[in-house]
């Protein structure tokens, strides 16, 4: 299998993720939506130098990752995909700032390690939050969440769209790299780059075809524009208490440093 | 005159490079009948049947449905009326699981969620797919999908039918099942296929196309016997006629000939 199909695999393990009852699944998707941007923009909202005061955010991420029922290699898997991004935002910081801290063991160091770390913490509880709410939801739903909370209908349809036609021309991409190797034995792992660009004309033109007919697919199954989607459940007790509860959380959390409350409280300081 | 009338009339077509699709195509599809569209690749099927559901527009004649024109204003009545069935299914199935898919017709169409499960369920009962409501598409073999593609349309209880290749990559026990489908499902169909021992099985009337053009519009036993036809239009008899040597028991039909007003 090429490394083309293996990452459809991968996006498509969320949605299967998704299909299953979980308690996740059961949960109407604009509290989860709610919830997930509440966690999110309270860690985004911390100072630079945030470390601890962020860590019980991620019992956030934790119970969205019992609820849906994801492997926990799964996740760490497209942590670390994603992760260079947020590394290379943060990298510079311990050489810029010239404020200096000192560590419980007596060395002094830059306060950019402080910030370094932080922004790979609010990375991971950012990103790790929204794989779940995806795993656990649907991009179908979240989307269609997205629109019912106010979000308009174009742009949930844009998300939507951009989703789909991804598998499309991937899909044509695998299709095209697959007939090359089959017809050329002797290529290595990566084909050569002009074998890339010649793929990449005919692909694209494919894939707009392609995408094309999927449109006419839904043109001629009613859709008008607007998403509809058939509701598993109706908004529940659980649901509110979820969007109650985990929003709360996240305002307690910004405004109470608990590791340090915590660590007063089991020590008498 | 019955509303469920689709009448082709003059249609023609041609692609980007200007050759010519469809040349003046003209035929009527009545309450109830089955009728297939055959040909070789290349005559013209598919673009007759893209035609008709308004995802192309003609560049000559017109498409009505009773009494009303096929146009932009009307095009949401025609769909509402015309099931259409992609000749692969990986361009309909667009939903993450199967249920949602399925669903996505009717609710368009305006059907009461709380009703969406219902139709659901009997759509998906009707090409026996029930235990694959909860799986991705993706993760469907090709005869799973086209049975989901053809439930994703049966749920929006459409009264023509119309089918692109439905028995194309189905294994003989899912062709069977089609074929039975197709014999009970009481409305108009309108079927474009290669596949000469379905249209025995379940058309009433065969309409060939060759170049773009109507070469025959008959009963199948009359286009299957007639070699230099079948010859012009690059067919052969079905199996079934060549191995018996006669014709196969086939549902009763009547001889409906192929002008609008027939």
């Amino acid at each position: 299998m090429s490394t083309l199909d293996e990452a459809l695999r991968a996006i498509r393990r969320v949605d299967a993720f998704a299909a299953r009852p979980t308690l996740a699944a059961q949960l109407d998707a604009r509290a989860k939506v709610i919830a997930t941007l509440a966690v999110i923009i309270a860690a985004a909202s911390f100072p630079p130098h945030a470390l601890g005061a962020l860590l019980p955010l991620l019992l956030f991420p934790a119970f969205l990752l019992a609820a849906a029922d994801v492997p926990l290699n799964w996740l760490l898997g497209r942590l670390l995909f994603a992760l260079p991004f947020a590394f290379f935002v943060g990298v510079l910081n311990p050489w810029l700032e010239s404020a200096t801290f000192s560590t419980p063991w007596g060395t002094v160091m830059s306060s950019g390690w402080l910030t370094f770390a932080s922004i790979l913490l609010r990375f991971a509880i950012a990103v790790s939050s929204v794989l779940l709410l995806l795993a656990g939801t649907g991009m179908v739903a979240v989307a269609h969440a997205l629109s019912r909370l106010g979000l308009p209908q174009v742009f949930a349809n844009q998300l939507l769209f951009l989703y789909r036609y991804v598998f499309v021309i991937a899909e044509e991409l695998a299709r095209s790299v697959r007939a090359y190797r089959l017809r050329a034995p002797n290529t290595g792992h990566t084909l050569p780059v002009r074998a890339y660009r010649l793929l990449l004309q005919g692909v694209l033109s494919r894939a707009l075809e392609r995408a094309l007919r999927v449109h006419q697919a839904m043109l001629a199954r009613g859709f008008d524009g607007t998403l509809h989607i058939a509701a598993r459940s109706s908004w529940q007790w659980r649901d509110s208490a979820f969007v109650l509860f985990w929003p709360a959380y996240a305002l307690l959390v910004r405004l109470t440093d608990i590791p340090l409350a915590l660590g007063r409280l089991l020590t008498g300081a | 005159m019955s509303h469920h009338l689709l009448i082709a009339r003059d249609l023609a077509f041609a692609y980007p490079d200007q050759r010519p699709a469809l040349d003046g195509v003209s035929f009527a599809l009545h309450h109830g009948e089955a009728v297939a569209i055959v040909g070789a690749n290349g005559a013209g099927k598919s673009t007759l049947l893209m035609l008709l559901t308004g995802c192309l527009s003609a560049s000559r004649g017109e498409v009505l449905l009773g009494h009303i024109r096929l146009d932009k204003r009307s095009l949401a009545a025609f769909r509402r009326s015309i099931g259409f069935v992609f000749q692969n299914p990986d361009d309909q199935l667009f939903m993450p699981t199967v249920f949602d898919d399925v669903a996505f017709g009717p609710l368009n169409l305006g059907v009461a969620p709380a009703d969406v499960p219902e139709v659901v369920s009997q759509a998906l009962a009707a090409v026996g797919a029930e235990a694959l409501a909860a799986r991705a598409p993706w993760q469907l073999s090709g005869g799973q999908k086209r049975a989901v593609a053809i439930a994703g349309v049966l749920a929006m209880q459409p009264d023509i039918l119309l089918m692109d290749e439905p028995s194309d990559a189905l294994d003989p026990a899912s062709r069977r099942r089609l074929i039975s489908l197709l014999q009970g499902f009481e409305h108009s169909k309108l079927i474009a296929t290669h596949d000469l021992d379905l249209v025995l099985d379940v058309c009433t009337r065969v309409i060939v196309l060759g170049e773009g053009r109507i070469l025959a519009d008959a009963h199948p036993l009359e286009v299957f016997a007639d070699d230099a036809l079948l010859a012009r239009a690059s067919l052969e008899r079905p199996l079934s006629m060549q191995t018996r040597g006669s014709a196969p028991a086939r549902p009763a039909a009547a001889n409906r000939a192929g002008a609008e007003n027939g």
